[in-house]
């Protein structure tokens, strides 16, 4: 029986139709027991002896593919490879695939969460409400301001659609933008500089790349608009979280939003955990019940089509 | 020359064309007292005031009494709110409102809410902070039911948000001005009751509605919704709501309060979002109650008719 390592925590709760197919296609299955992401060593020791692997965010550098001597595909759960040595898992003979533009709902719902809930002060009025503290400040509306939205691929596009519905004039930036898709969701497409300038509230849906690493640091943040709101659930690293940390303390951000952050889980002190006009949640926009059955479904679809040799969806190495 | 009195605004002056428009109507004595005045200055303050506008704060029997030359109260904001309709209309004293001014407001905060309950925003931004590294699992919203309790304009704000998010919309009320969108579907009240995963209010903040929401209403609900309501907080019945929640009736609830309902213990519930809302509360519907209310102030003060009377 072939034996198949899931990294993932919780996919034998929250997948059941990924595991039975795995199962039905005469697969083992066997779970990460540490109930977190693996270390490297706990990872080298686990996959020996594997011929598959759903995985996490488990670093997959040269040391990993070295250490999994029978493997021969990884799914990974969800979309973000920064975790992948792609150019690794090519010398050593492994296909990694993922799951692109499946969580693409779930990831624009926490995305509009965050931006509720960082521009109209949600989280910090609650606590107010239930410490018995009466304050009361007054907001801007929504309608005819500017959302800007940086990167415009799966993810971009919903949250997009639905700062449309919202009543905002939406601008988005991509290096290669879907001309198709801004004219159908009707945004405007426009330079870098452009978007950062107009963008009342600031939307990261970029991947991350050497290029894209702090692409919003003390400089970025000067040329966005004064008293912007910045929202990331992108990944932690496009973000110089000490820059947003000052800018947060001078005002020229009113406030922001982020679903990841530079070193997950963050440290204790983090210098964003002062500011009240920061909110934040722990890398869990994509953690739907709808989004696991369907990722789950598509990482055992990868791992059975590769076993049947056939080409896996979205194969990137 | 007609003196008016303006209570419970945030703001230190008005928008400057509602300052103006008032002025050219001969109002030129207008006097703002803070929103947090005690009442011995409301009382000396009210007595030789013409007409009142009123942002938030109440307004009651005693204070009435104090105002004997008023002729109209206008709030500045949908709903009556903290004013004594009953001791208005014994004293002859017209009490507007300014319907309509809230509507994208109310919605943008309703749906806000909504999101934030579903995906437990406050908890996790709080047990985040503390260190907590915390893993959850909740619902996508296309192909679930927000069902709409209440059928004006307000709620056609928050259908057409709500349709961007892919929910099922169900509506139901009795309003005249029923909201008309293509794919609504108009039910009874029982079935959206019955049928939600999530429910919004969207009633008039007057007392005739007040605890439309109540025991009856979780009973019939759909075992784990979730409740918002930021229509006025009276219309809701906090007790029942507490109840609902602590026996898991209900699974979220997110709604609005007053400055007398903060700290109630149905907020120490983790399930349950308070938010203080007890007047216009962005720039924009403030100044298009404002210039509503001193439209009515104006043609009251002049012989002419007032819109939207609430008394």
């Amino acid at each position: 029986m072939k034996k198949v390592l899931v990294n993932l925590v919780n996919y034998e709760k929250y997948c059941r139709i990924g595991c039975d197919h795995l199962s039905a296609h005469g697969f083992a299955l066997h779970f990460n027991p540490y109930g977190r992401v693996y270390q490297p060593e706990e990872l080298h020791r686990a996959v020996a002896d594997v011929e598959a692997v759903v995985a996490d965010n488990e670093l997959w550098d040269e040391a990993a593919f070295r250490a999994a001597k029978k493997l021969k595909v990884i799914a990974k759960f969800g979309v973000g490879l920064n975790n992948f040595d792609l150019e690794a898992a090519r010398r050593n003979g492994v296909i990694v695939a993922n799951c692109a533009g499946l969580n693409a709902n779930t990831v624009s719902e926490q995305t509009l969460a965050l931006f509720f809930a960082v521009t109209r002060s949600i989280p910090r009025l609650a606590r107010a409400v239930r410490q018995g503290v009466w304050e009361r400040p007054v907001f801007t509306e929504y309608g005819g301001r500017t959302a800007g939205v940086l990167g415009f691929g799966a993810i971009g596009r919903k949250v997009a659609e639905k700062l449309v519905a919202l009543g905002l004039r939406v601008v988005v930036y991509d290096k290669f933008p879907n001309l198709a898709e801004a004219g159908r969701i009707g945004v405007h497409v426009a330079g870098m500089e452009e978007v950062l300038a107009a963008s009342d509230y600031l939307f990261l849906h970029v991947p991350y790349l050497p290029e894209t690493h702090h692409l919003i640091n003390d400089e970025t943040l000067l040329r966005m608009k004064a008293g912007a709101y910045l929202i990331n659930t992108a990944r932690g690293m496009v973000v110089d979280e000490a820059a947003v940390s000052r800018a947060l303390a001078s005002g020229r951000l009113s406030g922001m939003a982020s679903d990841v952050f530079e070193t997950e889980p963050p440290p204790p002190d983090l210098a964003l955990f002062r500011h009240s006009n920061y909110v934040c949640t722990p890398h869990i926009a994509g953690d739907a019940y709808e989004n696991m059955e369907a990722n789950g479904l598509a990482t055992a679809t990868i791992i059975t089509d590769v076993f049947a040799g056939r080409e896996p969806k979205n194969r990137q190495a | 020359m007609s003196n008016v009195l303006v209570m419970g605004i945030d703001s230190p002056t008005f928008p400057p064309e509602v300052a103006e428009g008032l002025q050219r109507a001969g109002c030129d004595a207008v006097r703002l007292v803070d929103a947090e005045a005690g009442e011995a200055d409301l009382l000396r303050e009210i007595a030789g005031a013409d007409a009142l506008m009123v942002g938030r704060g109440r307004v009651d029997a005693a204070l009435l009494n104090a105002g004997t030359g008023l002729k109209i109260i206008a709030r500045i904001g949908q709903g009556a709110s903290g004013i004594d309709l009953d001791a208005a209309r014994e004293r002859g004293v017209a009490v507007t409102h300014a319907p309509g001014t809230e509507d994208a407001s109310r919605a943008e905060l309703a749906f806000g809410l909504l999101l934030c309950m579903v995906r437990e925003i406050p908890r996790l931004d709080a047990v985040t902070r503390q260190g907590v590294w915390m893993r959850t699992v909740f619902h996508e919203l296309p192909g679930r039911t927000l069902g709409l309790i209440g059928c004006g304009p307000g709620a056609r704000e928050m259908a057409i948000i709500a349709r961007g998010f892919g929910l099922r919309l169900l509506v139901c009320g009795t309003e005249k001005d029923c909201l008309s969108l293509d794919g609504l579907d108009r039910v009874s009240r029982k079935d959206v009751l019955r049928d939600s995963h999530y429910l919004s209010v969207h009633l008039p903040d007057v007392p005739a509605n007040w605890h439309t929401v109540g025991r009856e209403a979780f009973t019939s609900a759909r075992k784990g919704a979730m409740l918002v309501n930021v229509s006025g907080p009276f219309l809701m019945d906090f007790d029942a709501a507490q109840d609902a929640l602590a026996s898991g009736r209900l699974a979220g609830l997110a709604c609005c309060v007053d400055p007398s309902l903060v700290g109630h213990p149905l907020f120490q519930h983790e399930r349950c979002i308070g938010y203080p809302y007890d007047g216009p509360m962005t720039r924009e519907s403030f100044r298009a109650a404002a210039l509503s209310a001193a439209r009515n102030v104006a043609a009251a003060l002049t012989g002419g008719s007032v819109e939207n009377r609430l008394a």
